[in-house]
């Protein structure tokens, strides 16, 4: 549980979830990837509550990729509540969403998204999209020290 | 004019004596008649009332009327014709109430012409004072019947002229549907066209303006009745009554009846019920606020149901493009970990991973068009040449094989959404691409002009063209006149274009001929203003 997680996937389409996981492990940028279905598991995960409680939350990932649209609680105030706190408002976070709406982009960057992508439907790009951002966080992007 | 019938005349009693003397006053008349009414003619030629009146008659005609007039007095006093004699003073005193000569100005005439006559009679009977006397008392009994005779006459047609007159205004005055209510200085009603129900003619008659007509107005029509009284001025108000449970609305005029010398003394008022004109304007008033309520629920219900719309093409985008995502997606997979399957299951894959690509596409396009129904125009000066450069540099970005040959025409600079608008260019530039795509030599020419408050632009082609019997179908949401393995679309294109346009207030039209070629053109006002073609 404590081992240092690199990725944190918060989608509640476990088809998405499954390629997204496909595209990263080719490029093998998948080997401490946490996958949670809701907004609820996903801030017991970053703050060591509920579920979670006990999780070293120092341990925390490299990247976020979050999917907007969930049950219970959404992304957006997922991203809300990761920036409100100081213990990991410095994560990057991507949103990973299907919609394309103005508003949930505006709303994103507004809350402090790190980048926002619209998933393709076609697989080809979807797989490119998903390997160059990984490469992309974990790899080149110099995080800051936390 | 109407005359009086005379039916009557006068007989007088003379005595033989009487028309002896009578016979004199004649003899001597006939006499100087002629001298005398020449002289009065003169003299009265500058008379304010007499001289137009004559000068109506000519000189013979004047003789001509003496002289029957001489021959008239002749038959009655040689003949005993006074009837016939008395009929004509009677027709001439008529004659006189019509021309409204007053009846002392006639008497004044008279009178001068006895004047005019008394020298002569000194002269004549220099000798003889008695007959001198009996002439006068022969003019004097003449006088006397001939005034009796007219003056009979004459106030009986102008009685009866008054009475004419004062039927016809009574006829007006009572006939009249307005209240029409004369009053004295003191506001007392002197008389009124029409007694209110629930009141007698003594309730209103001699009573006061304030009380009867004017219930809770009474500020409004004393202010009225003083102006008339003190400054002669008319003056209109307004006052509201109420009968019973009704509300009344009265319009009043006022206004002074000047006497001979100037002054005002009574004034008319004359009040008109407008309730029912004001009930209907409240009715259409109260017809249009309910109309606004009407058309309010509409807009509300109209947006809750743009509103619910909205929602659903967004949860579109979301609901509908995962599970596509993952068909194409799984599909790859499937087809990647087979590299050596058979063709048929190959093939297979391959279309179910193109067919989610295609609504993958439909969707997006879906989405966009719906967005763009919302969207806000943001309006700047958009260099169009500019743009169309831009966007065909995009659009050929790809090399290609083929042979295109896009010529640039004037293109005016207009107001507008430049993202919106760069939107339509694209659409119509790459239909140009795609549908001369079959073509060996695509032949594309973009170019505008101005046409009164509108630019026209157009984008011309040499391709595939389309029947202009389908034309309605043109700019409609996936209809699409050609199939799509003939030529990639999903159909939403044109009707972007068509509501991009239509925002701006402009228009979309087409021409195109089968194997020939389509010209699409497209109309944006010049000051960014209504468009009118």
């Amino acid at each position: 549980m404590n081992d240092p997680v690199e990725i944190l996937l918060v989608e509640d389409s476990s088809s998405d979830a499954k390629l997204t996981i496909k595209a990263l492990k080719q490029k093998n940028l998948c080997n401490n990837l946490v996958h949670l279905t809701d907004g609820v598991q996903a801030l017991d995960f970053l703050f060591g509550r509920g579920t979670y409680a006990g999780r070293q939350v120092e341990n925390k990932p490299k990247i976020i990729l979050l999917d907007l649209n969930m049950p219970k609680i959404g992304g957006l105030e997922v991203l809300k509540e990761i920036r409100n706190d100081d213990k990991t408002r410095l994560i990057p976070v991507v949103v990973m969403t299907s919609s394309r709406e103005d508003r949930d982009i505006v709303e994103s960057y507004k809350l402090g998204v790190n980048s926002y992508i619209v998933k393709p439907v076609g697989f080809d790009n979807f797989f490119k999209a998903v390997s160059e951002l990984g490469l992309y966080w974990l790899l080149l992007n110099q995080p800051p020290k936390m | 004019m109407e005359t009086s019938n005379i039916e009557y005349s006068i007989s007088p009693n003379f005595t033989e004596k009487d028309i002896e003397i009578l016979k004199m006053y004649f003899e001597l008349s006939k006499k100087y008649n002629p001298v005398i009414s020449e002289a009065l003619t003169a003299d009265l030629a500058d008379h304010p009332l007499w001289g137009p009146i004559m000068k109506q008659q000519n000189p013979e005609q004047r003789k001509a009327q003496n002289e029957k007039s001489l021959a008239m007095q002749h038959a009655a006093i040689y003949k005993g014709k006074w009837e016939e004699y008395s009929k004509e003073l009677l027709s001439q005193g008529v004659l006189y109430a019509q021309m409204n000569i007053s009846y002392t100005d006639w008497y004044e005439l008279i009178k001068m012409y006895k004047d005019y006559l008394l020298p002569y009679i000194k002269k004549d009977f220099a000798d003889s004072a008695e007959k001198a006397i009996l002439y006068l008392e022969g003019l004097s009994k003449f006088i006397d019947f001939a005034m009796y005779g007219i003056a009979e006459a004459y106030f009986a047609e102008k009685n009866r002229i008054i009475r004419a007159n004062e039927e016809r205004f009574r006829a007006i005055f009572y006939n009249s549907t307005d209240q029409i209510t004369l009053i004295d200085r003191e506001g007392l009603i002197i008389l009124a066209n029409q007694i209110p129900q629930h009141y007698k003619k003594e309730d209103i008659i001699g009573k006061s303006i304030l009380g009867f007509q004017t219930v809770g107005n009474d500020e409004i029509v004393k202010k009225a009745v003083h102006s008339v009284f003190d400054r002669k001025e008319s003056s209109v108000f307004e006052t509201l009554h109420l009968s019973g449970e009704k509300k009344l609305f009265y319009s009043s005029s006022i206004s002074p009846i000047f006497s001979d010398n100037g002054d005002v003394n009574t004034a008319v008022i004359i009040s008109r019920d407008l309730s029912l004109q004001k009930e209907a304007e409240e009715e259409v008033k109260e017809l249009n606020r309910s109309l606004e309520r009407k058309v309010e629920e509409r807009t509300k219900e109209l947006r809750d149901a743009v509103k619910e719309l909205e929602s659903f093409s967004y949860s579109i985008s979301h609901d509908l493009r995962s599970p596509l995502r993952a068909i194409n997606g799984f599909t790859h997979i499937l087809k990647d970990s087979y590299p050596n399957g058979d063709e048929e299951v190959v093939d297979a894959m391959n279309e179910i991973i193109d067919n989610t690509q295609r609504m993958g596409h439909l969707i997006d396009d879906l989405l966009e068009f719906s967005r763009l129904g919302r969207a806000e125009l943001t309006k700047t000066t958009v260099e169009m040449r500019a743009l169309v450069e831009t966007v065909i540099q995009e659009l050929t970005r790809v090399p290609s094989e083929r042979k295109i040959n896009i010529t640039l025409q004037r293109l005016e600079k207009v107001t507008g959404d430049q993202n919106l608008l760069k939107q339509v260019l694209v659409n119509m530039i790459d239909n140009a691409l795609k549908y001369t795509s079959k073509k060996e030599q695509a032949v594309i020419e973009i170019g505008s002009h101005v046409k009164g408050n509108n630019i026209i632009y157009y984008v011309k082609d040499n391709g595939a063209g389309f029947d202009m019997a389908y034309y309605g179908k043109l700019f409609s949401v996936f209809q699409r006149l050609h199939s799509a393995t003939e030529y990639e679309g999903t159909g939403v294109g044109l009707a972007l274009v068509q509501k991009i346009i239509t925002k701006h207030s402009g228009k979309v039209w087409a021409e195109g001929e089968v194997g020939i070629g389509a010209t699409f053109y497209f109309s944006l006002p010049k000051s960014g203003k209504e468009t009118s073609i």
